[in-house]
């Protein structure tokens, strides 16, 4: 589906809504997401971000609504299938595999698309050595962006990373499934001030090499600077959506951060 | 890592930089092909030792240490099998030895009277595998969803049931008062099992296998297949199949965001691991020429929990270790034949508890701090009204993030 | 047909008489999976410790046959022994074997629990009998057949339902209406949330664990005065069922225990009686893969965690 600009539209929600018992955690949520663009969800905490990402991952099914890839239904899939559609996401509070070295971790997210399977490896079946040397391969691609970070690491259990290196390594991980979006769920979370400008870069790097990045951030600044894009949700609901500059601005969004006092002061 | 740091790296010996990796590179040393392949060509020169010692010395304990050896290297195949589904994939089998027995009474079945079948050995060896994959299908496919502690429990439940079967079915059942079958119907054998075994057939004209006595021959046999175990595990280990059941085990949630069908390979490892042990029952009965409900004790299974633990979930040389270690001190240490059982529960307790890791294990059953540490908490999707927030004077951007990072900023961003 | 409601009232006795022990050990089972989220392993076999205690004491009084004491004196202190016995063994396997693992990964306290399993049975093998032990029931209590129409049972079985249930209700009590047992409740509900309202959850685990093992000591004792024999391997099986029947009744749920322990008893009478006593345990073991595929939070459980 073409927008007005020309662009494939990668992801397309509609209607989004997931109730857990009488809670509405996302409620008729709508957003579409361009090739090549950089969009932010924002919004208080509660607001239900993480939610809409594991609703779009497949983690969680929509109590109604639809989300779709590239025109094709993500609903009702089950997760594993969804990542192998085009879908790569990174967590808010890391998630790599702890007795995994670096490269294994990074070798997990070709698992989708890797052609190497149990019998084929017991039996040294060339297409399945072919497919171990691709993946292998695959692992210095996804961590061309973090080089220097990550290179040393590579044959280092994961447990025995830093906080920055984990996430190095579970962005490096969702790199490796050559995924069509990417979901961020804070990314520069716990970060200082010069790792955050590392992460705007990356994500940047990211985007200019073909990915379309939907992320979840509460670093305004960041935010503000990096997004084509930004989309504000409060207690389940969409509430303002626009350019970065419009969307700082309105009133809305002022006041669900801040409360109304705040907002009409 | 600085230059400067990875050049003292280099600097330290190569057996010092071993030791500091931790159990994670000693099993990745020992699984090499130049330790493992000595290591077999080694033991399989055991039988001859002992027969040295015999001749000898007049040594009248080698016959029977070489059937120790043969159980120990069953024992160890067992092992590797359960650490394929515990260790690997995390799926508590309870009810494991009951693919052991699967296997002795599904070969017994198509290799004895029994059933007047005589099966040669590629068709009996491939009817097992079948047998075995069908029965952990049937167990496998509706349990494999379920939580590890229900998993725990189905498993146990289906290696009782199959002890039962097998101590029932040696007399026609009974349905609602009606005989269901001729009179005779004796398929397992009771409490008896089924005896009179056929050994496999091995040709006399082979080198040395075919005049071997038949204790040597099995222990062999079980070496190889140990061997053949150990290659397929750490085949699986180093490729995909391997890395995909590691991860199911440490992050489920992870493990299918990046793509893995956890089902599938939660059914593999299950599958697999049943094929090992059944394989091993059928060599079990092709050596004792018989087949016998002990096969499916339940203090069977718990052994072999104890020599994965002891030896470290986790590890493939751990599990041989821990096969050994617990097969064979018992002999060594005279009293504690009588009293093994509980010794050696014991050691699994305290292992347990203050060492879980084992010898060489891998996997980390400790309590686990989250990774994401304080910013988890904080960050945490949770219903703080807005109003809660700091008191702020001011709408402008500077003061937005302020506000915004004042309950989400990780206190210590040291890194 | 006629042979069917021909014998269903005796099936049925017979079944409620099983179902009460089976309902008995699994309160132990689900008490202990509420608070702790661990399936107590060697439950069943602290039941057959129990029994061991009480045939124990029994073996004190009784000399060849004839009662050296009053013999209700006799069955009060075996009840005492069994009990309490039981129950302070397992406080002290919780103590021992389980409190260092309670933050650990899931996995530790199930392995180190069949570990503790295996050793109270080869302890028990080997320090006292390999052999069933006999229990001297025909000098202790009456051995007269009770008969109601078409049914018939004896003495101990109805016994066995009555103790039961009257344990049974005394535990309801305890665990809604008192304030100890509201502390439960609200642990197993949410351990940390507990602590912060002051209430002690070492403690309210410990007495969990006691009391648990106190009713499955006293089901012990009546197995062995109704069998007139205990065994150390008599804990491994009926274990394996009452945790069956705790799930079928809802895992964590108390009462969920009582009414899946009698079902799974009159469900096991009915196959034995009707079709036939060889599959009496595959039955007892569909019964629970079902329940686990169809409905996994049991009869009275709260519906587990919705997921794609």
């Amino acid at each position: 589906m073409e927008t007005v600009s020309g662009r494939k539209t990668v992801l397309e929600i509609r209607g989004l809504t997931r109730r857990f018992g009488g809670l509405t955690a996302v409620d008729r949520f709508d957003v579409a997401v361009n090739e090549g663009e950089i969009v932010s969800l924002v919004g208080p905490n509660g607001a239900g971000k993480t939610t809409v990402f594991n609703l779009i991952s497949g983690v969680l099914r929509p109590t109604a609504g639809s989300v779709r890839l590239l025109g094709r239904e993500l609903v009702g899939q089950p997760a594993h299938r969804i990542t192998h559609h085009g879908v790569a996401r990174t967590f808010q509070n890391i998630r790599v595999f702890p007795q995994l070295t670096v490269r294994e971790n990074i070798l997990l997210g070709t698992h989708h698309w890797s052609r190497s399977g149990m019998l084929g490896s017991v039996t040294f079946w060339p297409r399945t050595l072919r497919a171990e040397r691709a993946a292998r391969a695959e692992v210095h691609t996804a961590i061309d962006l973090f080089r220097e970070r990550l290179e040393a690491r590579l044959d280092d259990p994961a447990f025995s990373l830093s906080y920055a290196n984990r996430r190095r390594t579970e962005m490096a991980r969702a790199l490796a499934a050559r995924p069509k979006l990417l979901l961020l769920d804070e990314p520069a979370a716990g970060m200082n001030p010069y790792e955050r400008i590392e992460v705007a870069g990356l994500i940047r790097s990211m985007r200019d090499r073909g990915l379309t990045i939907f992320l979840i951030e509460h670093h305004m600044p960041l935010v503000m600077e990096i997004s084509d894009r930004v989309v504000v949700m409060d207690h389940g609901v969409k509430i303002a959506e626009g350019l970065p500059k419009e969307v700082h601005s309105n009133p809305r969004v002022v006041e669900a951060y801040l409360g109304r006092r705040a907002a009409s002061a | 890592m600085s230059a400067q740091a990875q050049a003292a790296e280099v600097e330290k010996p190569r057996l010092q930089r071993l030791w500091e990796s931790g159990p994670a590179g000693w099993n990745a040393a020992l699984t090499k092909p130049y330790v493992m392949i000595p290591f077999f060509a080694v033991a399989a020169t055991a039988p001859f030792v002992t027969q040295f010692f015999v001749d000898n010395f007049g040594w009248t304990g080698g016959e029977f240490w070489v059937r120790i050896l043969a159980t120990c290297a069953m024992y160890a195949t067992l092992a590797l099998s359960l650490n394929l589904v515990v260790g690997y994939a995390g799926l508590l089998n309870l009810g494991f030895i009951a693919f052991f027995g699967i296997g002795s009474y599904a070969y017994a079945l198509v290799a004895s009277e029994q059933l007047h079948q005589h099966f040669p050995f590629w068709l009996a060896l491939l009817t097992v595998a079948g047998v075995a994959i069908a029965f952990s299908l049937i167990i496998g496919v509706p349990s494999l969803r379920l939580r590890g502690d229900y998993l725990a429990i189905v498993t146990l439940g289906f290696g009782l049931v199959m002890r039962e079967l097998t101590l029932d079915l040696d007399r026609p059942p009974t349905l609602m008062g009606h005989q269901l079958g001729p009179n005779g119907l004796n398929i397992t054998g009771g409490t008896e099992g089924i005896h009179q075994v056929d050994a496999f057939r091995i040709p006399k004209s082979l080198p040395v296998l075919g005049t071997a006595p038949h204790s040597w021959v099995y222990y062999w046999i079980f070496l190889g297949f140990l061997a053949l175990c150990v290659f397929l595990l750490t085949r699986w280990r180093g490729t995909r199949t391997g890395r995909a059941w590691i991860a199911i085990r440490e992050d489920e949630l992870a493990a299918r965001a990046m793509g893995v069908n956890t089902f599938k390979y939660r059914l593999l490892a299950f599958t697999a691991s049943a094929v090992i042990a059944a394989v091993v029952g059928m060599i079990n009965a092709a050596w004792l020429f018989n087949a016998y409900p002990g096969n499916y004790d339940v203090q069977q299974t718990v052994l072999v929990f104890i020599m994965v633990i002891l030896g470290g979930l986790g590890s493939i040389p751990g599990a041989i270790i821990g096969a050994t270690l617990v097969t064979v001190l018992p002999f060594v240490l005279q009293p504690l034949i009588f009293y093994r059982y509980v010794v050696f529960s014991l050691i699994l307790i305290v292992v347990m508890i203050f060492r879980p890791e084992g010898l060489l294990g891998t996997v980390s059953m400790r309590p686990r701090k989250t990774l994401g540490g304080t910013v988890e908490l904080l960050t945490a999707e949770s219903t703080i009204e807005a109003s809660e927030l700091p008191a702020v004077t001011d709408a402008e951007a500077a003061d937005l993030e302020a506000a915004s990072g004042a309950i989400v900023e990780d206190p210590e961003w040291k890194l | 047909m006629d042979y069917f409601l021909q014998n269903f009232p005796q099936q049925l006795v017979n079944g409620l008489e099983t179902g009460s022990l089976y309902a008995l050990i699994a309160l132990g089972y689900t008490l202990v999976y509420g608070i702790l989220e661990m399936l107590n392993f060697a439950h069943g076999d602290v039941y057959m410790v129990g029994g061991f205690l009480g045939a124990g004491v029994a073996g004190l009084f009784v000399h060849n046959g004839v009662a050296g004491a009053p013999v209700g004196l006799i069955v009060a202190l075996m009840a005492i022994a069994s009990m309490g016995g039981a129950g302070l063994l397992g406080v002290a396997i919780e103590r021992v074997a389980y409190r260092p693992l309670r933050n650990s990964n899931r996995l530790a306290p199930l392995i180190t629990a069949i570990g503790v399993s295996l050793l109270l049975e080869s302890i028990v093998e080997v320090q006292v009998s390999p052999a069933p032990v006999l229990v001297p029931s025909n000098a202790l209590v009456p051995q007269t057949v009770i008969r109601v129409g078409s049914v018939a049972t004896p003495f101990m079985g109805l016994a066995l339902l009555v103790v039961s249930v009257v344990l049974m209700f005394a535990l309801d009590v305890f665990v809604f209406r008192t304030q100890f047992g509201t502390a439960m409740r609200a642990t197993a509900q949410d351990r940390e949330a507990a602590t912060f309202m002051g209430i002690d959850v070492d403690r309210v685990i410990v007495v969990t664990f006691l009391v648990g093992s106190a009713l499955a000591g006293m089901g012990g004792l009546l197995f062995g005065l109704t069998f007139a024999t205990v065994n150390f391997f008599m804990g491994f099986l009926i274990g394996i069922k009452a945790f069956a029947a705790a799930v079928i009744g809802g895992i964590g749920n108390v009462r969920g225990a009582m009414v899946g322990g009698l079902f799974l008893g009159v469900l096991e009478s009915m196959v034995g009686g009707f079709i036939s006593t060889s599959f009496q345990d595959t039955f007892a073991f569909l019964a629970l893969i079902v329940v686990l595929l169809v409905r996994p939070q049991g009869l009275f459980g709260q519906p587990l965690a919705d997921r794609a």
